[in-house]
């Protein structure tokens, strides 16, 4: 009970910081005039996402050819960056709904930019099943169970189709669940315009939200309920993206552990991720006091956690390769860490494995820059496992003679590349045009100027 | 208009451009109401407007003529954005009677390839050959064909190809008419006739019979003239030495089918050695095996010395790698030790004791082989076979070494039996002594007219420049401006084989003709064409049947001199008196005529042949070899061809060094590493590829390649070799002492199949004779861990109320060639990807075969595996699509719907055969031009995007059925339909039919006990089979250590 009474007691926002101030403090990004810092970041995710865009239109226009894909390597950096991303957004909506329904009050500090960075990893992580296609023009809406005059159905036994509908009614669950949460605060910026369009735009934004008690009950209850709906949605939506490579036949790919493990490795992808962008955020918005070291310390842990949950499913990918006595399971285990892309595998698994075993010392876990270099490595390793996972297992199949490698070409980095400057256009303007702190929330974790506790306890 | 009126006023000038004569007229241009009349859409021509334009000074331009330019401008920019131009398909106004829109004509005709043509059956659609088949009725053929024949089908549209003749100028070519160049050359005819200048005729061995009586006859008219035929293979020295031996003047035939024990020193009989198609089916006879009764169950054997890894060598049961030139060696020990079997003076090749040439050829043959081999071959006297020759043979004992073979063949009384002397001999003629009389000749000025056919030696020969420049007049009867054609004076363009007349006699018992199925593409004439033509503008004094042709014939063509050939030459000796003309129409019809020969003994006697003392040789050599399907380089423009891999490297595109293994260990070298050979003065650089099975002295590489004029596809693929030959005192071509040198550089060759062993997988099966014989069971002989065992389901399993395809594949008959993988290119119309795709893996090929080894990698065994879509029963692609665009057919086919396809790749990566292929750019815009025209109209042109493998040739599944609906059954009839790699294939190795009748040929054979599935274990239940390759040797198999 001491334990529990100490953490309730913990000290969330540091500075003294009043609630006027937090609205100061949160709303300042968006009622100036951004940053030469803002600037400079923006146009470079511009060209960045220009520059990506630029080649896949060119692939459009002459032929999956360009990129490194070949027989047997029918699946390349696309579904690497497609399940990378979709990774990368499981963080958010973990650290609105699962901890919400745990009540661990440190997530209010870093939910919002959590799940903002939730939405644009699935909006990214969308758009590469579809450029991966050899005709996107018709999988843009072939692979939708729409009524036909043809009569024309999809197949319901493909993992792909079960991945449409889990990532699309993943993406829409984690809008409106961000959505609903940014209402209150929506509300507080509107009542906080001066200008007469700003603000008209603002009102429709917050509905008409009057702080209200019923406004409030309302809102609490389709919190709790869209957290309730979201959270079995964190588990399958990369259990069933793993489905794409546990459902086939192919050594490596054909393990009935990949849910478990694609999750486990998408939570630890994703809070590396909302590491690298809260150090950078707090530091640029001046929010050191509201996202405290004690919150990033927390999701060290968590990273560190979910990182050796990872470490186990690697052995244990191992041991069974070994102990189901499979040969073309055997095999493509030897030749993942000692074939030719020895050098992806040993990525992967010092980035995963092995760095984020600093974390369990302490003065690491709360120190910027050793987080922040680690969470990027997390970054680059989860994103050689699943380059492992697809190309090692694809390049040396079944039958030896069809045996071939996979070298990316300048297209699919290229395109990778300008994935991230898609992201971080969506994230820079989340940024200046919303409240990147969950106000409302914040508050309810503040001692109240009385000094009693929050509204909502 | 005031203007345009005003400066007509002034003076009418004549139209730059113009399309009808009026235009030319001054009135027509007179005035605004006649030029609306002409319902023009402009009234003046954006060129003339153009034109006028430049005309006005730099005042400015008028109001009118302003608009009129936009207007004009404006028409021509989105003239050029149409979306795409309107194509109509438009009736037969008057229909052919013989041609039904959708049904195909098939025309019996002859592929003409030397020793080796073969009669074909040409299927035609709308008036265009699509697709060439073996004609079941042709002997060299009997329904078979080469990946050669194959291909050349693609030969007939390249659009490389002369449109029209040329003439040379400094190695520039300009078209010129044939009027032009008839008149040239009938006053120079007409010259030479009257006085003794020299004219010779250089030709590849004319097989043409009626072709050759026109030669002869033509020459007739010269007092110094002279025909002489050579080829780079024309076995040359197999006929010189049955005169020597014999006393006759001909190559032998050979039956392979009644040889139990087979022995070859360097002779590709297989894939590339005189009749190969034919061979491999007749050696193919002794190598099926049955498992019913498998304690009985016999094979021939085969054993080959050779020094560069053939297909034929790959499918010997022992096969040893030697030096070249080293042929003679071996030969005349197994001589030595049959000899004293025989009780025959061993005088001759009295050194040669086995232990002396085990020493001397220091690889990895021992005596005790050697003695083995005579042993083999002494128990089946009568029942053997020992041949010999080819490129990597023909060294300077190349003579000597086939009196030895000869001597093996009447020592061990297969003279009359397997070896035929003197009835069904082959007719051809060539001589490499002649060519080289012919080049001194040249040379000294001797000859002032030349004309050359079917030949590159400007390619080949390196001396060759030297000589002809001394020709004042050369005249080059080809179908490009090749090598040769750029250092003649005229290029005579001529017919491709699908567009002209003729007949061809291989060999005595065989006559079959050839005829067009299209009108020539281009304003072509063949060689007797030329020839008749000549004739009888230069009023020439030619032979007595030509001239009496001619005196009868007002305009000579080919067609008319063929008939009267036929009728004054052929028709007495071949026909059964029934009349010329229903002879000619039924030889037509069915493209061949046969008549029986008597095959006689011939007694042996060494004759001039003197066998060289034995010579213990240290240094590296260089054998030169063809690659079958790819040749002398004549078919170097032909893509389908070099996209095909080589059997035995799997590489395309490309020649390459084959070094061994130890070698190459020993040097540093790896696969694809550049090296430097030098002879002399004689350099080039070659990528290696690291061959197993090589003897680790001998360098090899393939000819043909390294060409510069053979057209777009062909020019820059690899290296000439053919100067490292020797074309001095005698041409042979392998044998060369050589230096190599790492260069350091590399250069990635294009194989298709980068990893060279099975890593002990279930993939392929193959047993001893002995252990068949034991168990015949293919589980017996695979890992058990393996073996699928039974495997409950939870689905109900596909019905199949009609007809079930499936297929069955031998491996003991398959050899590798690729015939099957050409005829389903040009099948199903797949894309040709080029050298850089092959790079990265993306070849396009339905079927493929693949290679791997086995055993030691000095010695290695070889099992080739054709592989297409296995068309399982639980296929793994079906369930991954999420658009359902490959689906299980109610036949028991794995369909593909194409228009539905886009493209996600997942069934390709669920295949565990990997048989799909993606279209990752639109392959089908590389077709250019008249490529298009090769089309089959049967089969949709993939769009990029997409996926494609093997249907089983459903467009043949569905024509057959179309054929029995109309003949009013119900049920197809068994082997009535073949799919396109079952109908080509030379050894009758894939059988294909419908499984739901027990007594199909298909289900016959899936009854057998060494059946096997690739990858059974994974229960995707393939509907191919394949039976366990079966070799004749002692040795423990290598199952689980390939």
């Amino acid at each position: 009970m001491e334990s529990t009474e100490r953490f309730h007691q913990d000290v969330l926002v540091t500075g003294g910081k009043q609630y006027s101030d937090l609205n100061d403090d949160v709303a300042k990004p968006l009622e100036s005039f951004p940053t030469k810092k803002w600037w400079v970041c923006f146009i470079t995710a511009v060209l960045v996402f220009a520059f990506g865009a630029m080649l896949a239109a060119n692939m459009f226009m002459q032929g999956l050819g360009v990129l490194g894909l070949n027989q047997p390597t029918g699946w390349g950096t696309f579904i690497v960056n497609f399940v990378f991303w979709v990774g990368i957004g499981h963080a958010g909506t973990l650290i609105s709904a699962i901890l919400f329904l745990f009540r661990q009050k440190w997530r209010t500090a870093i939910n919002r930019s959590a799940e903002a960075m939730t939405i644009f990893a699935v909006m990214t992580a969308l758009l590469f099943p579809l450029i991966h296609t050899g005709r996107p023009w018709y999988a843009a809406f072939w692979l939708l169970p729409y009524p036909n005059q043809r009569e024309l159905w999809v197949n319901f036994r493909s993992p792909l189709l079960w991945d449409v509908f889990a990532v699309s009614t993943y993406f829409t669950i984690s809008a409106i669940f961000w959505y609903v949460g940014l209402i209150p605060d929506l509300a507080s910026i509107r009542d906080r315009a001066k200008h007469p369009i700003r603000k008209l735009i603002y009102t429709l934004l917050s509905m008409g939200w009057t702080g209200s008690n019923k406004n409030w009950r309302h809102y609490e209850v389709a919190y709790l309920l869209f957290a309730g709906l979201s959270t079995p949605l964190v588990l399958s939506v990369h259990s069933v993206v793993s489905f794409d490579f546990a459902v086939s036949n192919l050594p490596g790919w054909h393990t009935t552990i990949f849910p478990p493990y694609f999750v486990a490795g998408a939570i630890f992808s994703g809070f590396a991720m909302v590491v690298t962008l809260l150090t950078i955020v707090r530091e640029v918005f001046e929010l050191k006091n509201y996202i405290t070291i004690d919150h990033l310390e927390k999701m060290n842990k968590i990273i560190m956690a979910t990182g050796m949950l990872v470490g186990y499913a690697y052995a244990c990918e191992f041991f069974i390769a070994w102990y189901s006595g499979a040969e073309f399971e055997r095999f493509a285990f030897i030749n993942r860490a000692f074939g030719p892309y020895w050098w992806a595998y040993w990525t992967m698994a010092i980035c995963n494995v092995i760095i984020p075993q600093i974390f369990w010392w302490r003065p690491a876990r709360r120190n910027i820059a050793i987080m922040f270099v680690i969470s990027l490595f997390v970054n680059i390793g989860m994103w050689f496992e699943r380059y492992v996972i697809t190309v090692t297992s694809l390049h040396r199949d079944f039958i030896p003679g069809n045996w071939n490698m996979y070298i990316p070409t300048w297209y699919d980095w290229g395109i990778t590349l300008g994935s991230f400057g898609w992201f971080f256009i969506f994230f820079l303007l989340f940024c200046r045009l919303l409240p990147a702190l969950a106000m409302s929330e914040i508050k309810g974790v503040m001692p109240s100027p009385k000094g009693g506790a929050a509204h909502v306890e | 208009m005031a203007h345009q009126k005003n400066s007509d006023q002034k003076k009418f000038e004549k139209p730059r451009h113009w399309v009808a004569l009026e235009e030319l007229s001054e009135s027509y241009w007179g005035d605004g109401g006649s030029q609306e009349k002409r319902g023009q859409e402009f009234l003046f021509k954006p060129v003339e407007t153009i034109a006028n334009i430049d005309k006005i000074d730099s005042k400015g331009m008028a109001r009118r003529d302003f608009l009129t330019v936009m207007g004009a401008s404006m028409a021509m920019a989105s003239l050029s954005c149409a979306r795409r131009p309107v194509s109509k398909i438009i009736p037969y106004v008057n229909k052919p009677e013989e041609v039904t829109p959708g049904v195909p004509n098939f025309y019996a005709s002859t592929f003409v390839d030397g020793t080796a043509s073969t009669g074909i059956l040409v299927k035609t659609r709308e008036g265009r050959p699509i697709k060439l088949e073996g004609n079941p009725d042709h002997p060299t053929s009997l329904g078979a064909l080469s990946a050669k024949a194959q291909g050349s089908l693609l030969g007939l549209y390249d659009p490389d190809r002369l449109r029209a003749p040329q003439k040379v100028q400094s190695f520039r070519t300009a078209p010129m008419t044939w009027s032009e160049i008839d008149q040239t050359v009938v006053s120079r005819l007409k010259s030479l006739a009257v006085g003794d200048g020299g004219v010779r005729f250089l030709t590849a061995p004319l097989v043409s019979p009626s072709a050759s009586r026109l030669t002869q006859d033509f020459l007739q008219a010269f007092k110094n003239a002279k025909h002489v035929e050579w080829d780079v293979e024309c076995f040359d020295d197999l006929r010189l030495s049955q005169k020597d031996n014999y006393g006759t003047d001909s190559i032998p035939n050979y039956h392979f089918d009644r040889a139990d024990v087979i022995v070859s020193f360097g002779a590709n009989f297989i894939d590339g050695w005189l009749s190969p198609t034919e061979y491999a089916k007749a050696w193919s006879k002794n190598r099926k095996v049955k498992s019913e009764d498998s304690a009985q169950a016999k094979m021939s054997e085969t054993y080959v010395f050779e020094s560069t890894m053939t297909p034929t060598g790959s499918n010997a049961d022992h096969r040893y790698a030697i030096a070249p030139g080293d042929e003679l060696s071996v030969a005349a020990a197994v001589a030595y030790e049959i000899a004293r079997k025989a009780g025959v003076s061993t005088s001759a090749f009295s050194e040669y004791s086995p232990e002396a040439v085990a020493a001397a050829v220091d690889g990895f043959l021992t005596a005790k082989d050697i003695k083995k081999v005579a042993k083999t071959l002494w128990a089946a006297r009568g029942r053997s076979l020992v041949v010999g020759g080819s490129l990597n043979a023909s060294t300077k004992n190349a003579h000597a070494l086939q009196a030895t073979i000869n001597f093996l063949n009447s020592t061990l009384e297969n003279e009359g039996k397997t070896v035929d002397g003197t009835g069904d001999v082959f007719t051809v003629g060539g001589s490499s002594e002649d060519y080289l009389k012919l080049k001194k000749e040249m040379a000294s000025g001797k000859v002032d007219l030349l004309v050359i056919s079917g030949l590159n030696p400007g390619y080949m020969d390196p001396t060759w420049e030297a000589a002809v420049a001394k020709v004042p007049m050369v005249l080059v009867v080809t179908d490009r401006v090749d090598e040769t054609a750029k250092l003649g004076h005229y290029v005579l363009a001529s017919h491709h084989a699908l567009e002209a007349w003729g007949d061809v006699q291989v060999r005595k018992s065989i006559m079959s003709l050839v005829q067009p199925t299209i009108a020539p593409l281009g304003d072509t004439r063949s060689y007797e064409d030329l020839l008749l033509n000549w004739a009888s503008k230069a009023g020439l004094r030619v032979g007595t049947l030509t001239q009496s042709y001619l005196s009868q014939e007002k305009e000579p063509t080919t067609h008319t001199y063929l008939k009267y050939f036929w009728k004054k030459e052929v028709y007495p000796e071949w026909g059964h008196s029934e009349g010329f003309e229903i002879f000619w129409e039924n030889t037509l019809r069915k493209g061949v005529a046969n008549r029986t020969t008597k095959q006689g003994v011939r007694k042996f006697s060494w004759g001039r042949t003197k066998i060289p003392s034995l010579k213990k040789n240290s240094a590296m050599k260089l054998a030169l070899y063809e690659m079958a399907h790819y040749g002398d380089g004549a078919h170097a423009n032909n893509a389908w061809l070099q996209e095909l891999p080589d059997p035995v490297s799997s590489i395309t595109w490309d020649n390459f060094a084959n070094i061994a293994p130890s070698t190459a260990k020993k040097m540093g070298i790896r696969q694809d590493d550049v090296i430097e050979v030098t002879s002399g003065s004689l350099r080039m650089e070659l990528p290696v590829n690291v061959q197993p099975g090589m003897h680790p002295r001998t360098i090899s590489v393939a000819t043909g390649y390294g060409r510069f004029a053979a057209g777009r596809v062909g020019n820059g693929t690899g290296v000439n070799v053919y100067p490292f030959a020797s074309w001095d005192e005698e041409v042979t071509f392998s044998g060369r002492e050589i230096d190599i040198r790492k260069t350091g550089r590399r250069y990635q060759l294009a194989a298709v199949q980068g990893h060279h062993r099975t890593e002990g997988r279930p993939i392929i099966n193959d047993i001893t004779l002995e252990e068949f014989q034991n168990n015949p069971k293919a589980e017996n002989h695979t890992d058990p861990h393996l073996r699928l065992k039974t495997v409950p389901t939870m689905w109900t399993q596909h019905k199949y109320p009609g007809y079930r395809w499936g297929m069955a594949i031998d491996l003991n008959s398959c050899t590798g060639c690729g015939a099957c993988v050409v005829a389903c290119q040009a099948e199903n119309n797949i894309p040709v990807v080029g050298r850089d795709r092959v790079r990265v893996g993306r070849e396009m090929h339905w079927i493929r075969v693949d290679r791997y080894y086995a055993g030691s990698e000095d010695q290695p065994d070889v099992v080739y595996q054709p592989l297409m879509c296995q068309h399982c029963e639980n296929a793994s692609c079906e369930t991954v699509c999420p658009v359902l665009a490959t689906v299980h057919g109610s036949e028991g086919l794995n369909e593909q719907a194409y228009n539905r396809c886009v493209g996600t790749r997942y069934c390709s990566n669920n295949c565990p055969y990997k048989a799909r292929r993606f279209n990752f750019f639109d392959h089908w815009k590389d077709y250019k031009d008249s490529m298009n025209l090769v089309w089959n109209p049967d089969v949709t042109v993939r769009s990029r995007g997409i996926m494609e493998k093997c249907t089983f040739c459903v467009q043949r599944i569905n024509s057959a059925k179309d054929i029995a609906k109309k003949d009013g059954r119900r049920k197809l009839r068994d082997g009535e339909l073949k799919t396109a790699c079952q109908q080509t294939c030379p050894t009758d190795a894939i059988t294909f039919g419908n499984t739901n009748d027990a007594n199909s040929m298909v289900s016959q054979q899936k009854k057998e006990k060494h059946v096997f599935h690739s990858l059974e274990i994974l229960n995707n239940l393939p509907q191919v089979s394949y039976l366990t390759k079966v070799r004749n040797k002692e040795e423990g198999a290598h199952h689980g250590k390939h």
